[in-house]
């Protein structure tokens, strides 16, 4: 219980640095700006075949769930609605842990060994500032315009596979009939909070204390098992918040 | 001044300092000598504040840097500058990244000519564009002294800079060593290389036991 009260307060204390370290954002627009382009330019290959995926998967349930008779406009429906507000967002973040919380925490884990964490504080550079902020808020602005793009991908992928039974007619009508721009800002704070997520346990884990390549490892897969965890809970949470 | 009095640190309950004392003067050059795993780092890293004190207090003129929080303590290192063992280069900028981060985050003027002037006073003009990995040992501890040169530090630290570096690269340190001296900064070289010791005229302190004692 100890364990876990001083393991919280860490994370809220960490929190607080980030939040402290917007006072001084100008600094670090440079590094801001390397991390967004790393984030999305480096993720982008992976979410446009993932959401392929997503489309061809969530259409053939679809297809197969749908009960004899069910009009199709209806199981065009359900099958975009199945994209947009649980299956690309969910997987989205998930992909995001390992590409970005996992290599944020496994460059800082290794910058701690290797004293650079230490050059930076000796420097008068306080990393939650040079090294978190960046990344924090390269994450929260990438997943949205990730999920966005995932999204059109995924939609197309699966009316291609689902034209073999449904007329894009009435897959198109089915997505106009219930279509509500709520459910697509449900999914835009989703990817962010995932986004933000898989940044922040990266960080908070990358930096803390550790010793060699073994340590790194560790913390790399912790940062990948709670950053997981913390996203299926966050994701039933929004849903039970904002639904 | 740097003023270290009563400076006692542990790790897993093994003593490293034990109710150490120093006193450094402004403009003064202290050679710290002592066996590898003496304490010399610890006590290089307590006076910059990146170790904390088990006992004991260090006053950075006059200011003691020990009781300040994180925020306070980024702000008092501005003015010590600090040569790590290890070099710590970051690893992923390039040379003139590494020297400029500094003046960058202070937001100070002529950033370029003030590169070209450190690379210059350690002998590697022309090598801005290289990565760390590409650099051999001996550059790498230039680029880390010229990283803290171009800070102009009242105060700064260098924890064994001819660590790992043959009789050639060790030369050139000492000289740059002396050219700091003449610069007037306060320096503590913490070293077990007896090579510095013969060629700098400094105040020699050994590191024993935890305590520091007079000799040559």
């Amino acid at each position: 219980m100890k364990g876990t009260l001083t393991s919280l307060g860490e994370l809220l204390s960490f929190f607080g640095e980030i939040i402290l370290a917007l006072k001084n954002i100008w600094l670090y627009f440079r590094e801001i700006r390397d991390s967004f382009y790393e984030f999305s330019l480096g993720s982008l290959p992976l979410i446009l075949i993932v959401s392929i995926f997503v489309g061809f998967s969530t259409a053939a349930s679809g297809l197969y769930i749908a009960l004899p008779g069910t009009p199709s406009y209806l199981i065009g429906s359900g099958i975009f609605k199945g994209i947009i507000l649980e299956i690309e967002p969910v997987l989205l973040g998930l992909l995001l842990v390992g590409r970005i919380g996992a290599g944020v925490s496994a460059e800082l884990g290794s910058m701690k060994v290797s004293e650079q964490i230490e050059a930076l504080r000796a420097l008068g550079i306080p990393p939650s500032g040079f090294l978190v902020l960046p990344r924090v808020i390269a994450g929260l602005i990438t997943s949205p315009l990730l999920l966005i793009i995932g999204y059109w991908f995924a939609i197309l992928s699966a009316y291609l596979l689902a034209s073999a039974r449904i007329s894009a007619f009435d897959f198109l009508k089915g997505i106009r009939l219930f279509f509500e721009m709520r459910e697509i800002l449900v999914g835009i704070i989703k990817a962010s909070t995932f986004g933000f997520i898989a940044a922040f346990f990266g960080s908070f884990f990358g930096l803390s204390p550790k010793e060699g390549a073994r340590g790194v490892g560790y913390w790399t897969m912790v940062t990948v098992v709670t950053a997981s965890l913390f996203i299926l809970f966050a994701n039933y949470l929004l849903n039970i918040l904002i639904l | 001044m740097i003023e270290v009095s009563g400076l006692s640190k542990s790790f897993n309950h093994q003593p490293v300092l034990s109710d150490l004392n120093l006193i450094v003067q402004d403009g003064e050059m202290v050679l710290i000598m002592g066996e590898s795993g003496c304490g010399k780092t610890v006590l290089l890293k307590t006076i910059n504040g990146l170790l904390k004190p088990d006992k004991g207090s260090v006053l950075i003129d006059g200011v003691e840097i020990n009781k300040l929080p994180e925020s306070e303590l980024l702000k008092i290192r501005i003015k010590i500058g600090f040569v790590f063992q290890s070099d710590a280069l970051f690893d992923s900028l390039n040379v003139y990244e590494n020297l400029a981060l500094f003046l960058r985050m202070q937001r100070r003027p002529n950033i370029t000519e003030q590169v070209k002037e450190a690379l210059s006073f350690v002998g590697l003009l022309g090598k801005e564009r290289f990565l760390p990995s590409e650099l051999s040992g001996g550059m790498k501890k230039r680029v880390a002294i010229a990283r803290e040169i171009i800070r102009k530090p009242k105060y700064l630290l260098l924890d064994e800079p001819t660590a790992n570096l043959d009789g050639e690269n060790t030369g050139v340190i000492v000289e740059l060593i002396k050219k700091m001296q003449m610069m007037g900064m306060t320096t503590i070289i913490v070293t077990h290389d007896p090579r510095i010791r013969d060629n700098i005229e400094a105040r020699v302190l050994f590191l024993r036991g935890g305590k520091l004692w007079e000799g040559r």
